[in-house]
């Protein structure tokens, strides 16, 4: 037994093959598509779209990753990142409120001043859950969340949302290759094996 | 019998104490998985090994035999489920058996 095993890697390659199914994408997506287009219809309305998004990972887990992955649960050392992970989300969420709420305040800024704030703040946050999830795609899709970011605030509307919309379709597009990848790799296995009894 | 010594156990033979259930490429592989995993199903392990469903029902068995795996079975959304998961005495075998390894390439090299 002379190849070195390398458990940091195997229980790496155990946590991304469940990232691996392109609903991350399709969340992002979606998140990028629904924020496009209602400024484009000009439609508060199309806020309420954001509920979509919501059930993406829990209902695609259930039906797409699961039956074809399996169940694990993970141990302490991911456990303890996936914690520092929704401790980054739940700032990002506060802050992103806060940041809303200004203009109420009477301390609205041009956007053309908090856009590149705006994101810088976002870039960091996508890095830093893209470290400690081991998720890499999601550098690039901060950057180009900072990048629709800029774009807005430097040449505001339609310039801004379109650019958004077409960063939606763009991961839109790489989550539907992933996802077919995925369903490929994992074809639904036969009843006796979930069944199965070690 | 969870242990064949290789040379006798007085010579100070490092080889003579490898876990021959856990040398088995197979074997490691799957107790490797276990090993960083809290636990998973059958499913899951298949994946990642790239056993063959029987393959690694029967090396599941061994490791259960001599008390490496615990294998539970439950009902998660009303379908019957294998969750297994290392014991402690598997987890001490499995980093017996690494110490084991290194000590002997540490004195080949």
């Amino acid at each position: 037994m002379s190849e070195e095993i390398n458990l940091k890697a195997i229980e790496r390659k155990a946590w991304t093959s469940y990232f691996d199914d392109g609903l991350w994408e399709f969340l992002f997506a979606a998140l990028f598509l629904i924020g496009g287009v209602r400024s484009l219809a000009d439609n508060e309305w199309y806020t309420l779209l954001l509920l979509v998004p919501v059930l993406i990972l829990p209902v695609g887990k259930k039906l797409i990753t699961v039956p074809r992955l399996g169940h694990v649960k993970f141990g302490s050392s991911r456990k303890l990142k996936q914690a520092k992970v929704i401790a980054i989300l739940i700032v990002s969420v506060l802050t992103t409120l806060a940041l809303l709420l200004l203009p109420d305040l009477g301390l609205s800024l041009p956007r053309s001043l908090v856009s590149p704030i705006v994101a810088g703040w976002i870039a960091l946050v996508f890095g830093l859950i893209a470290h400690y999830t081991d998720f890499k795609r999601l550098f690039a899709y901060g950057l180009l969340y900072a990048l629709t970011e800029v774009l807005w605030g430097q040449f505001g509307e339609p310039v801004g949302p379109i650019a958004q919309t077409i960063s939606g379709i763009a991961i839109l597009l790489v989550g539907i290759a992933v996802l077919m990848r995925f369903v490929r790799r994992y074809p639904l296995p036969a009843e006796a094996t979930l069944n199965v009894q070690g | 019998m969870s242990k064949a010594k290789a040379g006798s156990k007085d010579d100070g033979n490092p080889l003579a104490e490898i876990d021959q259930v856990i040398h088995e490429p197979a074997r490691l592989n799957i107790m490797a998985q276990l090993y960083v995993l809290e636990s998973a199903d059958f499913l899951f392990l298949m994946r990642q090994t790239g056993l063959t469903f029987g393959n690694l029902s029967s090396h599941l068995s061994k490791l259960d035999a001599v008390g490496y795996v615990n294998v539970k079975k439950e009902f998660v959304d009303k379908k019957p489920h294998t969750m297994l998961h290392l014991t402690e005495k598997g987890r001490a075998a499995f980093r017996k058996y690494a110490r084991s390894m290194k000590q002997v390439f540490g004195n080949l090299v």
